[in-house]
């Protein structure tokens, strides 16, 4: 945490520095009003203390300043000036507390944490993470009943994660916040607070690696999910998800463990050469058994058949005593060359991954006859990471279409049609033109629905309300740029449901097991939760993109749960459908009055209910 | 999707991570890590876990000497354990049930379905 402290007395700044500095605050010091205002509006503090008598500006100008800038960093006056009229003046300025000198640096600093507390919405005192817990104002933290012991900057490290726990932090991040501006610490520096805490939170016992690495971004917390089960809580997933998560975390480990496959492959390719020099020594032998024998029960899990059968020969190779001149000797070296090489590649079970990953890219459907259009087309989305496909007529799109239904497979996020209105306009162009149009309407109904781009080659308003009729949901000239092309088609993309998160809350277990049956079919990904005690910490763990409550829940009501969710500035804007059994006004008006965005009465048709969802996602694009 | 309680005994870091994930995405249920046998029966004695899966060939303490152990301890001998085996050992699964153990699953296993195999065997609803 970072305080910026502006006060031109410099007994009180050495004072206050040294205190806050014990309570592990970085702190930045101005001693005039310029001063302050060019730190305030340079960097990123967590709190402001200013005084009220400074050279050039003074602390409530430059309250207001700050405040007149969009500066909502919390603010202390701290002054010499009592009274009513003075606090008032202070507080209107736009300052979140004002303390008169002289003052208990106590009680400032018991108000530091609260203000801190209210800025990250901490209405407890104690920051807690599963059965970790930070409690600000002792400076202590405890996993399981036991305290651990961290250095201040660790400490300091654990808070920042702790207090945004939605946050990625970058190295340059995490040194903006919890060191000064007059100090520079290098890069490695901070990695070594990090693995240090890492370290210590492991030897305490925790499961898991708390703080993540993001590639390319920095760091974050890690979220909740394995904590998920200990409170005996339905959660169901798709099955879609689980496999994709599996492989996802099977890939993890996979590359986590590379540098280890590859030692074990070095200590049995020295084998072959201490076998074939005659000086093969008792604990390398021993030491190659091992590996070989490692090998032989990991790669099987990773898909990797032949590669453990190969492992377990070669164990068997060498616990039957070979010495240096064995006829045995080239074939346990062939078989670690042919090791080596499957192991060169990942498992194509793990490669699906990288299919996965690009699968999950959005795919253009393209019909059209025009080659260069197509080309230009395809080429400005392939920049993009747009996957595409060209087809040339209706049928075929029909016929392609129950294709990748009947394989489960992939269909398209948006389909663009290049129409032809001008064609001489005669019944069999007029057929055509009817095929297009039957086909985005189908498009508009089908499960889940695809949004139709229409390129037309005029602009007519005819022919716009044709396209309307039928569920178009963009009419584009075809001489409309490239570029705009495929914006439109990106635009399209945001009201597909396909891969959009919905998490429902609801006691009734019986009713959360139809959904999957009525969701799954529109491409959401959902997640059920039974009970509302774990509301929060699934919340977290999900990120839904939409939320569907009950209304009457054992221990929280879905009312309480939405007045809980909007309080907080990273979920105050998620949209909330409400659905139940409840029909009359006043429940209606309690549900709106908390927060939520719609209003579903059970017992629920999947179409509608499906529609109000994704009207509810389009609205919140 | 009842919560469960599982004891992995197993010094293959992989084998941990791969069963601990698996176990967690199919069915939520928390994997707890011993990576020997002694270290095992002092987590089997203090969790009081509701099955031990329990890796055969361990350096200096094995599965069966685990088992025996875990076998004459009255902490644990109630606690079900399923062999973590190769293939080639399944063969021994008579031999394996006579000593105390619940079921055999072979290496490698579905650590997909690995939560379902356990339920499974141990007749538990998923």
């Amino acid at each position: 945490m970072k305080i910026l402290l502006v006060d031109d007395d410099l007994t009180l700044v050495e004072m206050l520095t040294q205190t806050l500095a014990q309570e592990s605050y970085a702190i930045d010091v101005a001693t005039d009003g310029e001063q302050g205002w060019i730190y305030g509006s340079t960097y990123t503090y967590d709190l402001i203390i200013l005084d009220w008598y400074l050279p050039n500006i003074d602390g409530v100008e430059l309250c207001q300043r700050f405040r007149a800038h969009d500066c909502d960093t919390p603010i202390i006056l701290l002054t010499s000036r009592g009274g009513s009229q003075n606090k008032i003046r202070g507080l209107d300025a736009g300052a979140d507390d004002y303390i008169c000198k002289p003052f208990n640096v106590e009680e400032l600093t018991a108000r530091i944490r609260a203000l801190l507390r209210r800025l990250n919405c901490d209405f407890l005192p104690v920051l807690r993470w599963g059965d970790l817990e930070l409690n600000p104002g002792s400076s202590e933290i405890i996993y399981q009943g036991k305290s651990l012991s961290l250095t201040a900057k660790e400490y300091r490290l654990l808070e920042l994660f702790l207090r945004h726990s939605q946050e990625v932090f970058s190295v340059e991040d995490i040194i903006d916040r919890l060191w000064s501006s007059t100090e520079y610490p290098a890069v490695a520096t901070v990695r070594s607070h990090l693995r240090h805490l890492r370290q210590k939170l492991k030897q305490a016992g925790f499961p898991n690696d708390l703080i993540v690495t993001v590639r390319g971004q920095g760091y974050c917390l890690k979220p909740l999910l394995n904590n998920l089960p200990k409170a005996k809580t339905a959660i169901a997933t798709t099955p879609v998800n689980k496999r994709s998560q599996h492989l996802t975390a099977l890939a993890s480990i996979w590359d986590k463990y590379q540098s280890k496959r590859e030692q074990q492959l070095i200590t049995l390719e020295k084998i072959v050469t201490s076998l074939n020099g005659g000086n093969l020594e008792i604990s390398n032998r021993l030491s190659a058994i091992i590996s070989a024998h490692s090998l032989a029960g990991n790669l099987g899990q990773f898909g990797l058949e032949q590669a453990s059968e190969l492992a377990k020969e070669i164990e068997q190779l060498l616990q039957s005593n070979l010495s240096h001149d064995s006829p045995q000797i080239p074939l346990l070296s062939d078989k670690i060359k042919a090791l080596r090489q499957q192991l060169a590649i990942k498992p194509s079970v793990l490669s699906q991954i990288s299919q996965n990953t690009t699968d999950n890219y959005p795919l253009l459907l393209i019909i059209s006859n025009n080659n260069q259009f197509d080309d230009r087309l395809i080429s400005k989305a392939t920049d993009l990471g747009i996957r595409t496909k060209v087809l040339s007529t209706p049928e075929s799109v029909r016929n392609w279409l129950a294709k990748k239904q009947n394989n489960g497979e992939q269909l398209p996020n948006i389909v663009l049609l290049q129409i032809s209105f001008t064609e001489d306009e005669d019944v069999a162009s007029a057929a055509i033109i009817y095929d297009y149009l039957s086909l985005i309407a189908e498009l508009k109904l089908s499960t889940p629905s695809i949004p139709a781009i229409v390129v037309a080659d005029r602009d007519r308003f005819q022919d716009r309300l044709l396209v309307a009729r039928h569920g178009g949901k963009f009419f584009l000239n075809q001489s409309v740029d490239v570029n705009q092309i495929i914006a439109v088609c990106q635009k399209a993309t945001q009201y597909s449901s396909l891969g959009k998160k919905i998490m429902i809350v609801d006691d009734d277990i019986e009713f959360l097991k139809t959904l999957p049956v009525l969701l799954d079919p529109w491409g959401f990904q959902l997640t059920t939760l039974d009970d509302p005690r774990q509301f929060w910490d699934v919340l977290q763990a999900v990120v839904p993109d939409l939320l569907v409550l009950d209304i009457e829940m054992p221990h929280l009501s879905g009312i309480e749960l939405c007045k809980v969710l909007r309080t907080h500035p990273y979920w105050c804007n998620l949209p909330v459908l409400f659905l139940s059994i409840h029909q009359d006004d006043a429940t209606h008006a309690e549900v709106f009055a908390s927060g939520a965005n719609d209003f579903i009465n059970k017992p629920v048709f999947a179409r509608q209910f499906v529609r109000r969802i994704v009207e509810r996602l389009n609205s919140f694009q | 999707m009842s919560n469960k309680h599982i004891l992995l005994i197993d010094d293959e870091e992989t084998i941990q991570e791969v069963v601990q994930l698996g176990i967690a995405i199919e069915a939520g249920w928390e994997v707890e890590i011993a990576s020997s046998g002694s270290q095992g029966i002092e987590l089997a004695e203090n969790q009081q876990p509701d099955v031990i899966l329990l890796d055969v060939m361990m350096p200096e303490m094995d599965g069966i000497d685990t088992l025996s152990q875990l076998k004459n301890n009255d902490k644990t001998s109630a606690i079900p354990v399923i062999f973590l085996t190769a293939k080639a050992q399944a063969e021994e699964k008579n031999q394996f049930q006579s000593l105390g153990v619940v079921d055999v699953i072979t290496k490698p296993f579905n650590s997909m379905t690995l939560a379902s195999q356990i339920a499974k065997i141990l007749e538990w609803k998923l």
